[in-house]
């Protein structure tokens, strides 16, 4: 097989630069990935936590109306804008939020419960801002975006052998081993890896690219910057008081028969202004959707070109799907899932090969493996606790801490990763348990169930992983 | 068309594996191989559209690989030497110098990237007549492209003041070109 030839000082350093800049980043990278990898399930754990709404694919206008006027019943003031979330396949589940209020639609179009704020939340928002202030937080996983880019480059050149050892797994000998499980994970799914880093680095330093751009090109002006990218907001040409959500729905079936409406937004409402879109996905396409823009009366003022648009547009709003891995099914989302773990397992692996080439211990082998075994045990606790309404966020990150202290008073890298993995088993099976006696009484939908079974499997392998390192010991 | 698409790709990486396993390799039988995994391409994006086509094509290849990668296994079992413990305390030189590479690498570079992206997407956007959106997101893309790049040489070089002076200056030189 045709490999790459390097001359060795361009390997030397290229393997110092990955060394380096792995190290830097390792922990926080690892806990990006773990995090993303999860929460491609996001909408999967938000139908386990509250597993008793009502679930339904089919919806009317009057339905949509009537909790319309329920929401305006319920909160004091009309929002500028009022978003109704429509069912779909991945989540049959209708809902209505406006001004920071949010609550579930009953087939009737009745309100039930609000959203829970819980540990779903909070893993989304450690993946995307880890919980720091929101543009400083997507900012800085930007930016590891960009970093995780630069290791692949680093990678590709760091390694003249990869191609030569395409298929080679030696097992057995330590580093060895985690030398070939680091390269053989990396090079097979590198164009995923860059896939994902980039639109990660796109999406998190966008608004970044905003001001910077915005101040060299536009005066200042971002918003103008962003209405070239993603379109301005439509005139409105003709009043209507009463929204026509009815004849909207039928206009769109007949422009688009393809598209499948995922969400309704209500801009202006209760103004003259007042218009509403209805934002479509369309089949085969990896845009988030497509944006279509009515009259209140329902007439068509146009989409926004999102589909059909500038390839540059197009793009923009490709990489949230691409990104999540939410389109063409649930098989996608597991391919994601299973290479978003092979990710966080190449970032393990990377600094137990720099561990194991030291050939000695220190302080550093206990803090990584407090971090790469704490963190999923920290993720397991917080989601248990979150069932009995204590603040996932405070759990997780008190947990982190004892597991570090943890580490660090054992002095046993080995042990201590044995007894984190022992908790973390534990954790996720109690976690089942937990969920299934809580939710006994309960009508409860058959993804709950679904999403137990993949713990409780999770929790299986782990103790299998767990039987054989004892064994071995 | 999946399962035509899925078995094409099976086989063109059956193809590789095999051609890896021979002592003498080939580049013919690689070549093959990579044209049966790059052919599979099409049925692909036959059955499911270019976007989902193309990305379902990228996702197919690491499963394939990694089971055949299993399959091939070798145990070299040997005991690990004691490995002794020490307290490893992190020279304070060596922290100040990745300080100042951090510096240069990370808000330098990027203003460096961004003027030289912004350069290429305007002269791109000028001589193919692009609208606004295509040249901001090329920036973007570029910028981003560029930057992970940036940071990954001016870490690998050892003499930093060679890449640190020529990033001053392209800075410089971009700087009065966009507002000069």
């Amino acid at each position: 097989m045709a490999y790459l030839k390097l001359s060795a000082n361009t390997v030397k350093k290229s393997v110092s630069a990955h060394k380096s800049i792995a190290l830097a980043i390792a922990a926080l990278l690892y806990l990006i990935c773990l995090t993303g990898t999860l929460s491609v399930f996001f909408e999967e754990f938000e139908r386990w936590e509250q597993p008793s709404i009502e679930e339904y694919t089919d919806y009317t206008p009057a339905q949509i109306h009537t909790a319309i006027q329920n929401f305006q019943q319920r909160v004091n003031h009309t929002p500028k804008t009022l978003w109704v979330v429509l069912p779909t396949e991945a989540v049959p589940r209708m809902h209505i939020s406006g001004d920071d209020q949010e609550w579930f639609i009953n087939r009737d179009g009745h309100l039930s419960a609000a959203p829970l704020e819980a540990w779903t939340t909070m893993l989304t928002k450690l993946h995307m801002q880890l919980h720091l202030p929101q543009n400083i937080g997507l900012i800085l996983v930007g930016i590891l975006g960009v970093l995780l880019c630069s290791l692949i480059f680093s990678g590709l050149l760091s390694h003249p052998n990869l191609f030569k050892d395409a298929f080679r797994w030696r097992r057995g000998r330590q580093a060895l081993t985690q030398v070939d499980l680091h390269n053989r994970l990396s090079i097979w799914a590198l164009p995923f890896y860059f896939m994902i880093s980039f639109t990660g680095a796109f999406i998190g330093l966008m608004g970044l690219f905003s001001v910077i751009a915005g101040a060299a090109f536009y005066n200042n002006n971002n918003e103008a910057l962003l209405d070239d990218i993603y379109g301005s907001d439509p005139e409105v040409l003709k009043v209507s008081v009463n929204l026509n959500i009815n004849t909207a729905l039928q206009t769109l079936k007949s422009i688009a028969p393809e598209a499948r409406p995922i969400y309704l937004a209500i801009q202006n409402m209760g103004t003259d202004d007042q218009y509403f879109e209805i934002a479509a996905t369309l089949p085969k396409r990896l845009i988030y959707s497509e944006i279509y823009r009515f009259h209140a009366d329902g007439s068509l003022i146009n989409h926004q070109q999102f589909s059909d648009g500038a390839v540059g547009r197009q793009i923009a709003y490709s990489v949230y799907r691409l990104h999540f891995g939410h389109y063409a099914g649930q098989w996608v989302k597991v391919i994601y899932g299973l290479l978003g773990l092979a990710l966080s397992v190449i970032c393990a692996s990377g600094v137990n090969i720099w561990l194991a080439k030291r050939k000695y211990e220190s302080t550093l082998n206990d803090l990584w493996v407090a971090v790469v075994w704490g963190l999923p045990l920290a993720l397991a606790l917080a989601a248990l606790f979150s069932f009995y309404n204590w603040a996932p966020l405070w759990v997780f990150l008190s947990t982190e801490l004892l597991a570090v202290v943890f580490a660090l008073l054992m002095k046993q890298p080995l042990n201590t990763r044995w007894i984190l993995m022992a908790c973390l088993t534990a954790t996720l099976a109690i976690i089942v348990f937990t969920r299934e006696i809580l939710s006994f009484n309960e009508t409860v939908t058959p993804t709950f169930h679904q999403v137990n079974l993949s713990i409780l499997m999770v929790s299986l392998v782990l103790g299998m992983m767990l039987f054989q390192q004892r064994y071995q010991c | 068309m999946i399962v035509a698409a899925f078995i094409t790709q099976i086989i063109g990486i059956s193809l590789l594996y095999q051609s890896w396993r021979k002592s003498n390799r080939q580049p013919s039988a690689n070549a093959i191989a990579w044209l049966v995994i790059i052919a599979s391409l099409w049925p692909w994006q036959e059955a499911m559209g270019l976007e989902y086509g193309i990305s379902f094509w990228f996702m197919g290849l690491p499963p394939i690989a990694w089971v055949l990668i299993i399959s091939n296994r070798e145990f070299q079992k040997r005991e690990a030497p004691p490995r002794i413990r020490k307290q490893a305390r992190p020279d304070r030189k060596h922290l100040t110098h990745a300080a100042l590479k951090t510096i240069i690498a990370g808000p330098f570079t990027f203003v460096t990237c961004f003027l030289c992206s912004s350069f290429i997407s305007l002269a791109v956007k000028q001589s193919m007549g692009l609208v606004e959106a295509d040249q901001l997101i090329l920036n973007l893309s570029l910028l981003l492209l560029f930057w992970s790049i940036s940071i990954f040489w001016l870490i690998a070089k050892p003499v930093e003041w060679r890449s640190t002076f020529f990033l001053l200056t392209f800075t410089l030189s971009g700087s009065l070109w966009l507002y000069g």
